[in-house]
């Protein structure tokens, strides 16, 4: 392998992070090379106290702040989910709905007859109308004012009136 | 001390409560990651609540046999981008890049005090995009390796070793730069 090329491994050799067959070639080229050693020496001082230093140098939470974070993370999570369940879905709204079908239902158990007349019908069920059995159109002469009736009856017959 | 799986597992059948717990180990993984992406520890407070809702409203999606540890720091990783993105502080950072400052004891092999790593470490994380600042972050602060960074990240492994060995030469380049400035920079 060529200085050139070694050079370009040297950042991730410092730091231990290339794949086996790369490293024992930069490895073997370093043994020789004074100064892609130097280079690599150079890179891993620097590598190594900026390791040191980021481990040890690290902020912390103060305990009640942590747990106030997480517990507000929580309430907010359960606040956007309370609002993104439809109405019909939400506690209260579940809790009348079963409610007012407890009392409907409660209330025709117990008074069978109710909404129905004295003949146990129900009134408010609507009547279908049955077809009309005659349709009727009348003509009349603006000329000779002669009025002229006809009926169409529901098997097709004709009646002309005059 | 209850395992993450029945943590998990208790917090799906509505026991609130084992939710702290089940985040608590990686609670000061998540703050320094938010905190060294956006430079700025309010603003990544809110990324680790929003992280922290991310997690809650999702964890019904969460596939066990993954580990849950990569699943949150994914979630911090991206909900850091969309803080960068809304803030725009990407691009504010780097015009304060421009504000160079002059070292001169700058050697390969001294020990540097924290404070100079310290500047030369937010002056590097500075001109890092993010996709690089969070490979470089995942990698040599929190400790995660190449394999995870990518699974965390959703990149291969070839994706994650260029972008880290970007980020690597131009932290060298910070190390370098800050000790030989170019000329007429230390009087501007």
């Amino acid at each position: 392998m060529k200085c050139r090329k070694v050079i370009h491994f040297i950042p991730l050799f410092a730091g231990s992070d290339l794949p086996a067959k790369t490293r024992e070639k930069v490895h073997g080229h370093l043994q020789d090379c004074r100064s892609c050693q130097q280079e690599y020496t150079e890179y891993q001082s620097i590598l190594q106290q900026t390791r040191e230093w980021l481990a040890k140098e690290r902020k912390d939470w103060e305990e009640a702040e942590w747990k106030t974070t997480v517990q507000s993370a929580i309430e907010k999570t359960e606040e956007k989910r309370s609002w993104l369940v439809p109405w019909p879905f939400k506690k209260g709204w579940a809790f009348v709905l079963m409610t007012a079908s407890a009392i409907l239902l409660s209330l025709f158990v117990l008074h069978p007859s109710l909404g129905k007349d004295k003949k146990g019908r129900i009134p408010f069920v609507l009547a279908v109308e049955s077809p009309p059995e005659i349709v009727s159109m009348k003509l009349v002469s603006k000329e000779t004012g002669l009025k002229i009736n006809w009926f169409f009856h529901k098997d097709l017959k004709l009646e002309v009136m005059e | 001390m209850k395992k993450e799986e029945e943590l998990i597992t208790e917090v799906l059948e509505g026991h609130h409560d084992s939710f702290e717990p089940l985040l608590r180990p990686y609670g000061q993984g998540m703050l320094n990651m938010a905190y060294r992406m956006t430079g700025n520890i309010e603003e990544a407070k809110e990324i680790c609540q929003e992280a922290a809702i991310k997690v809650f409203k999702y964890l019904g999606s969460f596939k066990r046999e993954k580990s849950f540890k990569n699943w949150l720091y994914k979630t911090v990783v991206n909900c850091s981008y969309d803080s960068l993105k809304k803030n725009s502080h990407y691009n504010v950072m780097i015009a304060e890049q421009k504000k160079s400052f002059f070292d001169d004891s700058y050697n390969p092999e001294k020990n540097y005090s924290n404070l100079e790593i310290k500047e030369k470490i937010q002056n590097c994380l500075r001109v890092l995009s993010p996709k690089e600042k969070a490979i470089f972050l995942l990698r040599d602060a929190e400790g995660f390796s190449i394999n995870e960074t990518s699974q965390i990240l959703g990149s291969s492994s070839n994706s994650i070793r260029t972008h880290l060995s970007r980020a690597r030469q131009k932290l060298r380049k910070e190390f370098v730069r800050a000790s030989h400035p170019k000329n007429g920079e230390i009087f501007s």
